[in-house]
Formats: C-alpha cells, sequence, structure tokens
C-alpha cells in the first residue's frame, strides 16, 4: 500500500499524525499548543511537496504565526491549570469522535471522485507564488490596489480605538 | 475612479496633518474637498469632463464608473459633505474620525462602480470595517461601546454569509463579473425553459442577506436601532444614509443582473419588503426617542425602497436617486437639528429637544416642519416626489405592494407628527441652544422644495 508513495511524504505524514494526537491527548494545554503548531508546519511541508508554495508560506504565517500566538497568549493570562480545568463526560469525547470521522469519511469520498479529475486536467503552476502574482497584478489589480484603503482604514480604527485621549488632552493644554 | 483617488489622498493628507489638533477646521475642509468632489462626479455624469485617462491602468470588468454610476457618488459625496459640515463643530482632538469617515465613504464608492464580486465584496469591508469602529469612537460612553460591539458581531456574521453567498454564485454560474453572472441562468430560463439550478437559487439568497443586513431591512433589521442610538450622533447621520444609499445601488445592480429570472427571487423580496414597511412603522410608532424614531423610520423607508430593486431597470435610476437624495437630505437635517437643540450631550435624545422652537426660532422651526414633510412625504416636498415616481412605477407589477407602502405612509404620520407637535404646541420652558450654520439648512430645505416642485427639471439633469 505504502509501496508507490515517495519517503519524504510518508516521514511527514507520520510526524503530522504524531503530533496531532499529542494535540489532543496532551493533559497540559500549552503543550497542545506547541504540538499544533509543529503540525501546522508539517501541514505546510506536505503543501510544499504539493507544489503548493503560496499555501504553504501562508499556512505558517497567519496560523502558526499569528493564530497560534494568539492561542499562546490567552492560555498564559487565563492562567490555566488542572483545578479549573471544567469535567467532562467521556460523551463529549464519543460525539467528538463521531463527528470528526464523519468529516473525514465525507471528505475522502468527495476526494476520490475529484482526485480522477484533478490528476486528468493538471493546471500548470497553479500554486506557485509566481502564478498567483501574475493573476494579482494583471486581472485583479484594481482589487488589489482597493484593499490598500481596506487596510489603511483598518490601522486607523485600531489606533483610534487604541490610544488614550488623556495623552492628547496634555499636548493640548 | 477620479473620486476615489481624490478621497484616499484627502483622507491621507488630515490624518497626517490633524493628529492632535482640534477636528473643527479639518472637518470644514474635507467637507469643502468633498463638495469640490461632488462637482467633479456631476461634470463627468453629464459628459462636461472626462475622466477616463485616470483609470485606464484598471480593467473595466472590475469597476466601471458610467453616468450613473457619476451620479451616485456624486449623491454619496454630497451627503458626507453635508454630514461634515452640519457637525463640525465638535470637541474632538485628532482627525482620525474624518480620515475613517473618508475611508469608509471609498467603500461606498467601491459598492456603486462594482463590476464584480470581489469589489462589491471589498467595498463592503471598506465601509464597514470603519464604521464598526466609527460608531464606539465615542469611547467613555457605555452605549457606544455597546453600539460597536453589536455592530460588529453581527456584522461580521453578514459579511460571513454574504461571502458564503458570493462562492455558491461563482459554483452556479462560473464567473463573478456582474456583467456574465445572469446570463447563464437567464438563457437556461429563457430558451430551454429550465429552472435555475439550486446553487444559483441559494446564492442569490445568501448574497442578499448580506446586503439587505447593511439596508437592514425586516428580518435582519434588529441591529439598527441600538446601533444607531448607542453610535455618535454623526456617525448615525453617516450609517443611517451612506451605507443604505451605497448599499442599495449595489444591491439593485445585482438584481438587475438576475432580472432575466425574476420569478425565482421577486416573491420573497416582496414579502421582505412588506414585512419591513410594516414592522418599521409600526414600531417606530412606540418610540420616545428621536435617534430610535429616526431609525426604525430609516427601516420603513428600506422597504419603500425595496420596491425599487423588484422594478429596477437600466432607465429607472432616477427614481432611486430622487429617492435617496429626498430620504438623506432630510434624515440628516432632522438629527442634525435634534443634536444642534439639545444642551447635554449625555442625556438620551428625545422629543423635548424641540419644545417651544416655534416661539424662539420660528425659522428654524417651519425648516423642521419642511424637513418632516419630505422625510413622510407630503406634497410640494421631495420626499413626496421621490415616493409619488416609486410607487406609480410599481403599481403595474405590485399593487399588493403600493398598497401596503401607501398603509405604511399612513401610519408613519402618526411618528412624524411627534417632530410638529412638540415644536409648534407644546410651549416647553427648556432653553434651547441656537441652531448653528442656519444657512446649511436653508440650502437643504430649498433643494427639497426644489426638488419637491420642478421634479421634472431634476429628472431631466439626471438624464431621463
Amino acid at each position: 500500500m505504502f509501496n508507490n508513495l515517495p519517503i519524504p511524504f510518508l516521514v511527514l505524514s507520520f510526524f503530522t499524525i504524531l503530533s496531532a494526537l499529542y494535540v489532543v491527548t496532551s493533559k497540559n494545554p500549552i503543550h497542545s499548543v506547541l504540538a499544533l503548531i509543529l503540525t501546522f508546519f508539517s501541514i505546510s511541508a506536505h503543501y510544499v511537496l504539493l507544489n503548493a508554495q503560496f499555501l504553504a508560506i501562508v499556512n505558517l504565517i497567519v496560523y502558526a504565526g499569528a493564530i497560534m500566538v494568539l492561542f499562546l497568549f490567552v492560555l498564559m493570562l487565563l492562567n490555566l491549570n488542572k483545578d479549573a480545568e471544567p469535567i467532562k463526560s467521556n460523551l463529549w469525547g464519543i460525539a467528538a469522535a463521531i463527528s470528526a470521522g464523519l468529516l473525514l469519511l465525507v471528505i475522502t469520498a468527495a476526494f476520490q471522485k475529484a482526485g480522477e479529475n484533478v490528476v486528468k486536467h493538471p493546471v500548470e503552476g497553479i500554486g506557485l507564488v509566481k502564478a498567483l502574482g501574475q493573476t494579482l497584478f494583471t486581472r485583479f489589480l484594481v482589487p488589489f490596489e482597493l484593499s490598500g484603503a481596506l487596510f489603511l482604514a483598518a490601522m486607523v480604527g485600531s489606533v483610534l480605538l487604541g490610544k488614550r485621549d488623556k495623552v492628547n488632552k496634555d499636548l493640548l493644554a | 475612479m477620479i473620486s476615489i483617488y481624490i478621497l484616499f489622498i484627502t483622507a491621507v493628507l488630515v490624518l497626517f496633518l490633524g493628529l492632535n489638533k482640534s477636528e473643527t477646521k479639518f472637518g470644514y475642509f474635507t467637507s469643502l474637498i468633498l463638495i469640490l468632489t461632488t462637482i467633479l462626479c456631476v461634470a463627468g455624469a453629464k459628459g462636461w469632463m472626462n475622466f477616463d485617462k485616470l483609470s485606464t491602468w484598471a480593467p473595466q470588468n472590475m469597476m466601471f464608473f458610467g453616468p450613473s454610476e457619476y451620479l451616485f457618488t456624486a449623491l454619496i459625496t454630497f451627503i458626507v459633505a453635508i454630514v461634515l459640515w452640519i457637525f463640525a463643530e465638535n470637541k474632538e482632538i485628532g482627525t482620525d474620525r474624518i480620515g475613517l469617515i473618508l475611508f469608509a465613504t471609498i467603500g461606498a464608492i467601491m459598492m456603486i462602480g462594482y463590476q464584480h464580486m470581489v469589489v462589491l465584496f471589498l467595498g463592503l469591508e471598506t465601509l464597514s470595517i470603519p464604521l464598526f469602529v466609527l460608531a464606539g469612537s465615542d469611547r467613555e460612553r457605555l452605549s457606544s461601546n455597546e453600539a460597536a460591539i453589536k455592530y460588529f458581531l453581527m456584522g461580521a456574521f453578514s459579511t460571513a454569509i454574504f461571502l458564503l453567498g458570493i462562492a455558491f454564485l461563482y459554483g452556479g454560474t462560473g464567473t463573478m463579473e456582474l456583467q456574465a453572472i445572469g446570463l447563464k441562468p437567464s438563457f437556461m430560463h429563457a430558451l430551454e425553459g429550465m429552472a435555475t439550478p439550486v446553487m444559483i437559487r441559494i446564492g442569490l439568497v445568501l448574497v442578499s442577506i448580506g446586503l439587505l443586513f447593511k439596508i437592514s431591512a425586516a428580518p435582519f433589521h434588529f441591529w439598527s436601532p441600538d446601533v444607531y442610538e448607542g453610535s455618535p450622533n454623526r456617525i448615525m447621520a453617516f450609517m443611517s444614509t451612506v451605507v443604505k444609499s451605497a448599499a442599495f445601488v449595489a444591491f439593485s445592480k445585482l438584481m438587475l443582473a438576475f432580472s432575466g429570472v425574476k420569478s425565482d427571487w421577486d416573491y420573497w423580496i416582496v414579502a421582505i419588503a412588506i414585512l419591513t414597511i410594516l414592522w418599521g412603522n409600526i414600531a417606530a410608532l412606540k418610540q420616545n426617542s428621536v435617534k430610535r424614531t429616526l431609525a426604525y423610520s430609516s427601516i420603513a423607508h428600506a422597504g419603500y425602497l425595496l420596491m425599487y430593486v423588484l422594478i429596477a431597470t437600466e432607465a429607472s435610476d432616477f427614481i432611486l436617486f430622487v429617492y435617496l437624495l429626498s430620504y438623506a437630505l432630510s434624515s440628516i437635517a432632522l438629527l442634525a437639528m435634534a443634536h444642534q437643540l439639545q444642551l447635554d450631550t449625555e442625556e438620551n435624545l428625545n422629543f423635548d429637544v424641540f419644545k417651544g422652537l416655534s416661539k424662539k426660532q420660528p425659522a428654524m422651526a417651519l425648516l423642521l416642519a419642511i424637513f418632516v414633510f419630505s422625510t413622510a412625504g407630503i406634497p410640494v416636498t421631495a420626499g413626496f416626489a421621490a415616493k409619488f415616481y416609486l410607487f406609480s412605477s410599481t403599481f403595474a407589477s405590485y399593487p399588493l405592494l403600493v398598497f401596503v407602502g401607501l398603509l405604511g405612509s399612513a401610519i408613519s404620520i402618526g411618528y412624524y407628527f411627534k417632530f410638529i407637535k412638540s415644536a409648534y404646541l407644546e410651549t416647553g420652558t427648556s432653553d434651547n441652544r441656537i441652531v448653528e450654520n442656519r444657512w446649511v439648512y436653508w440650502l437643504l430645505a430649498m433643494v427639497l422644495v426644489a426638488v419637491g416642485v420642478f421634479g421634472a427639471v431634476v429628472l431631466q439633469f439626471v438624464g431621463v
């Protein structure tokens, strides 16, 4: 079954599944988060194997970078210890396992059908940064430029909400 | 496109120059720039000036400004200019609020000129994100914070639904360009008599939910009275006019693209319109606060305007234009007048602010009456003309809806009369503040009466 698969893929998959299992089984939430970061890294490596560089980088920046740091901060600020952890019954575990298993089943079924088409009609260089940049700077140039206004507005907004009024009153006086 | 350039440069300039300075001067400055933009846009719409060279880099299947887009852009910039001018006298420090208002205006213009669903989505976001912040910009007041968090959470969910709808539409039609998006279902309907694919129907419903949320139509309106009441008065004036105008232009453009399969979507638009008109008008009767009354009145107006979505054609832009103009000007004027007469800004803005106005400032009381008449749609004002055009062109295809609209207008007299009653009939002990910037109110009233009396001239100008 595994004979025709490349060795890097097997190694990576092993790491991915191992660290994902550790996320779920670990008792310490900080360890869970760190293992989750490892999982994201190995998923990014999978993307590289699939020749999707851009997705790999974005996955690293957004998930392993921004979102996980947020998780870590929240965990550290909340100071979770064993006493504070709510008691969960096994029922939750069973329910979660069943729903995750169903999701796995549906996704596998969907991809088995779709996979044939993808293999039959491959698109040249679809996951490469170059292809993405060319689309972004030719066809989607207008939305790309306009999103500059959006991000500037978001930045100004966060400064407006975050700044202290007192500083300004002092400056004015 | 030219309006976006001007507004963006102005926003950045104002943000840099006005750091830690008093906002008032910059408010007037920005307002003048916006008036200039309005004039340029009108010139672009009438073909007196040609700005095509400025946007040759931009493919026309993303964003396009033809005469009607230029006119609606002019309308938006004019509304924002009025809002900034009337509310310019304030104690705010730092110009970031003006900058954010300008960014939101850019979002509104993107929603007017869009030709591609990605631009529509970006416009919706650029319009919403500054408003989330602006709703909560009065940070020391608890209700303002509440408004911001409510608007943010609801807005985020509605945007997600909207995005899902775009994905479904893309899946069903294979394109995101406005010119092409409705072709496939229309052809299938017209040539082969086939039903519209379920995917397209679901997509249409979801995209509509996202836009109906922004225009606060009935089952999606629960946020608006609370958010309008909590946010600063200037922001409420902006939200209830600019957001609604931009969303209506975008919505009617989108539905016009799908007009080939109107039988798939017109019945639920009719249902939502009826629900919105009745709910808005009846709920407004119960309100004591000026802001909440105006909020429900704006919901009711959204209901009337949904009629336009049903009858929209390429040539009927003028109905939407006149309606939005009259609605926006009169509701801004009402809110601004209440704001200026209010003595204590912390207090709830109720109808007592107008008490004894006819004795102390009779001219202002007269103007107040004109604005109220225009909002209610009483003859000789723009509100009547707008409603007349709207109802008379809807009557042929949707008579029931027009009947409900007339019923709603009749109910609405009940709460609009509260303004007149407290201004003319109640002799209050309250010492009103003086209304400042009087000439702006005179100008607005003159525009409203002129559109009401010389409606045909305005229509000719708009190009019908």
